[in-house]
């Protein structure tokens, strides 16, 4: 077989090529060569879309209970005929006054409350008026209106078209919740939640396969020709790359699914600085998580080991994760959030959510992404020290102490 | 030519390297053996840098080695360091991109090198998808790939049929020629007498023997093997007592005989035919292994006189 082989090529090496970020990009072309667009990928990608478009098809367009119409004494005809239209699509709750009313609707136990006014009615919601229970309401008022005119000069249907148009303006709906645009802080904090969910379903491979080329001693080979940080670099860029790809894919399923059944959520007054600090939030986490999963499990060469040295890293995504909901809800407007969201490895998670529910100084803003970029300088500094000292000593698990001594 | 100079290295308490001096002249294979546990794979780390000595230093043409220069080498660990489920085309261009090759250079000379060891035919298969001896081919494949300037094999052989050791000794011989420094570690000191143009012997850290095959295996013209009628107990008494104690039983009824000091051969001849008869006489070269086995485990009285002569060839 060796007689008929070709000449040997000739080749030349230049170690410009493999020096600082030439390094780093051969390790991320190999990493995503042999884990992106692979068939395990694409399937596991495919399932994930496919339940995210199962999910909203599945619901029937995500349609809730029936709505919750309070009402008190004066407004009970009312809302008997908004019942009538409506059919059994509204469940009518009667209370004492408006007092009682507003606090059903403030505990979320009853979408609005129907309260006699002077010029028609009022309405009592805590965010908005559900556009179903709205239209109901609506025909009801003019039906009453209807009603009300004919019973006042005959059944004269130029008097009752005038009558109708008379009745549009009666319904005064007032909102009572908390200035709180729920749309918003989910999406914040569906970022927070997003990085946990990569960094989960990606992180923990990453880990796996730091480990196993220390197991395989590939890494002896690896390490004659690029540094430690560099493979480390090019390691954790790939599987942040592969992590947001699924995601934006799964997303984009579960939206287009929702799109399809007509449950697309209204945008318009979603706040674009929510959105873009989710965006950097949610890149920044991946990193930091991944890159503390990657340096960690340098530490160990048996598998039951790994979840153990793991487990700082996942704490790293799990507790911002924890916090960020927390102080949302619990916490809004007190230092407590506006701390966190400034903190290392907090900022992240929290400052997007907590964009959502109280307005942010410009400056805290800038300090919240400044100390977000020196956390993933720090936590690649660590990470990168750890690898350095375990990934080429063999024999159990490296102490941590030691790992970090070493060189 | 590529030096280890002085390289000690400890772990904890366990002195693992105690200044060992070593020296492979380019166009040159070195065997490096020893038993396990000896120090040879520590060395061979310390050279391309995965493990650090204690002190002394490695030098490539007399410049200390830096991380430049060690990709520049060829390496190939014991414990094969290949990724199991990479397909091993791209694995080798990969690793020949990652020495500084450019994307076509690197493609080239991994098809070239899986023709070159006879594993073309699987160059689209996943690594584990191969035989063992297959895989090794591979990871020798790896280490040549970048058209290295030296080449550190830790047991390139273990585990091979004897076509690949074949194959794998010609492109060692090759590699050499080419003026590259070629070391390699193995047990299978026949292969190593055959392939190497020197030896070195690591024993318990310290070198114990470095030189060429010849010389170490004693063309020096002071051993013997005679076979005779007469009891070798006999006759041996007859001897000055530093040879009388250097004959050992031989294969069959044959001993072997180191001339030590002013003893001449006549005087061994006359002793024996002074009890019988002579029927051979031969000069006795001992094998690789006859070697080994006595600088690593020397007897009481060989002891000094082995040793000596080993440490002035290798100087």
């Amino acid at each position: 077989m060796s007689t008929q082989t070709p000449t040997r090529p000739e080749v030349s090496a230049d170690p410009h090529r493999i020096r600082g970020l030439g390094g780093v990009r051969i390790v991320l072309r190999r990493e995503l060569a042999t884990k992106f667009l692979t068939k395990a990928f694409l399937v596991s990608t495919l399932l994930f879309a496919l339940t995210a478009l199962a999910g909203p098809l599945l619901a029937g367009g995500g349609e809730d209970d029936a709505p919750v119409l309070a009402h008190t004494g004066p407004t009970a005809d009312l809302a008997a005929a908004v019942g009538a239209v409506g059919g059994d699509v509204v469940s009518l709750e009667q209370v004492a006054d408006e007092a009682a009313g507003r606090q059903l609707v403030e505990q979320g136990e009853a979408d609005a409350v129907l309260l006699a006014a002077d010029d028609g009615v009022r309405v009592l919601v805590e965010d908005s008026l559900d556009p179903q229970l709205g239209a109901l309401l609506q025909a009801a008022v003019q039906d009453r209106s209807l009603r009300e005119a004919a019973g006042a000069a005959g059944v004269d249907p130029q008097l009752l078209t005038e009558a109708t148009g008379a009745a549009q303006a009666t319904v005064d709906v007032v909102a009572v919740g908390e200035d709180l645009a729920i749309a918003d802080v989910m999406l914040g904090l569906g970022f927070a939640a997003g990085a946990v969910v990569v960094v989960l379903l990606w992180g923990i491979p990453l880990a796996t396969d730091v480990m196993q080329e220390k197991v395989s001693r590939v890494v002896e080979v690896l390490l004659t020709s690029v540094r430690p940080w560099q493979l480390l670099a090019g390691k954790v860029l790939a599987t942040t790359v592969i992590g947001l790809t699924q995601l934006v894919v799964v997303l984009g399923a579960g939206l287009g699914a929702l799109a399809l059944t007509g449950g697309l959520p209204d945008v318009t007054g979603v706040s674009w600085t929510v959105l873009a600090a989710g965006v950097v939030g949610l890149v920044l986490s991946i990193v930091i998580c991944n890159t503390l999963m990657a340096g960690l499990a340098a530490r160990v060469e048996r598998q039951e080991d790994l979840s153990s040295a793991l487990q700082p890293a996942l704490g790293a995504a799990l507790v911002p994760m924890a916090a960020a909901f927390y102080l949302v809800f619990e916490f809004a407007e007190t230092r407590w959030l506006d701390v966190a969201s400034m903190a290392p490895v907090l900022s992240t998670f929290v400052m997007p959510a907590r964009l959502a529910v109280e307005p942010v100084p410009v400056w805290q803003l800038g300090t919240a992404l400044a100390v977000a970029l020196a956390t993933a300088v720090a936590a690649f500094a660590v990470a990168g020290r750890v690898y350095a000292g375990s990934v080429l000593r063999s024999g159990g698990q490296v102490p941590l102490h030691e790992a970090l001594r070493n060189r | 030519m590529l030096a280890l100079d002085q390289i000690s290295k400890a772990y904890g308490s366990h002195q693992v390297l105690d200044d060992v001096s070593l020296q492979v002249r380019r166009g040159e294979v070195l065997g490096y053996v020893g038993g396990n546990g000896a120090g040879k794979t520590t060395s061979m780390r310390i050279v391309l840098g995965v493990a650090t000595a204690d002190s002394g230093r490695v030098t490539l043409d007399g410049v200390p080695v830096d991380a430049a220069a060690r990709a520049r080498m060829g390496y190939m660990p014991e414990e094969r360091g290949l990724y199991p489920t990479m397909r091993v085309q791209q694995q080798l261009e990969f690793f020949a991109e990652l020495r500084g090759l450019s994307r076509p250079d690197a493609a080239r000379a991994a098809t070239y090198w899986l023709d070159r060891l006879g594993v073309g035919s699987r160059r689209d298969s996943a690594l584990e998808d191969l035989s063992l001896g297959n895989q090794q081919r591979v990871q020798l494949a790896a280490a040549l790939v970048h058209g290295p300037e030296a080449l550190v094999l830790d047991e390139p052989f273990s585990g091979l049929d004897p076509l690949a050791v074949d194959v794998m000794a010609e492109v060692l011989r090759e590699e050499a020629a080419r003026g590259v420094p070629v070391v390699f570690s193995s047990h299978q000191l026949d292969l190593v007498e055959r392939t190497c143009d020197r030896v070195a012997v690591l024993h318990g850290g310290r070198l114990v023997a470095d030189g060429t095959v010849e010389g170490l295996t004693g063309g020096d013209g002071r051993r013997w093997l005679l076979r005779s009628d007469a009891s070798p107990a006999a006759w041996a008494a007859d001897l000055d007592p530093d040879t009388r104690a250097s004959v050992e039983p031989a294969h069959g009824d044959a001993v072997t005989v180191r001339l030590a000091g002013d003893e001449d051969l006549g005087r061994v001849v006359d002793a024996v035919r002074r009890h019988g008869t002579l029927r051979e006489l031969r000069p006795w070269r001992p094998s690789l292994t006859e070697v080994y086995r006595d600088v690593v485990h020397p007897g009481p009285v060989e002891t000094g006189p082995a040793h000596h002569e080993l440490e002035e060839q290798a100087a």
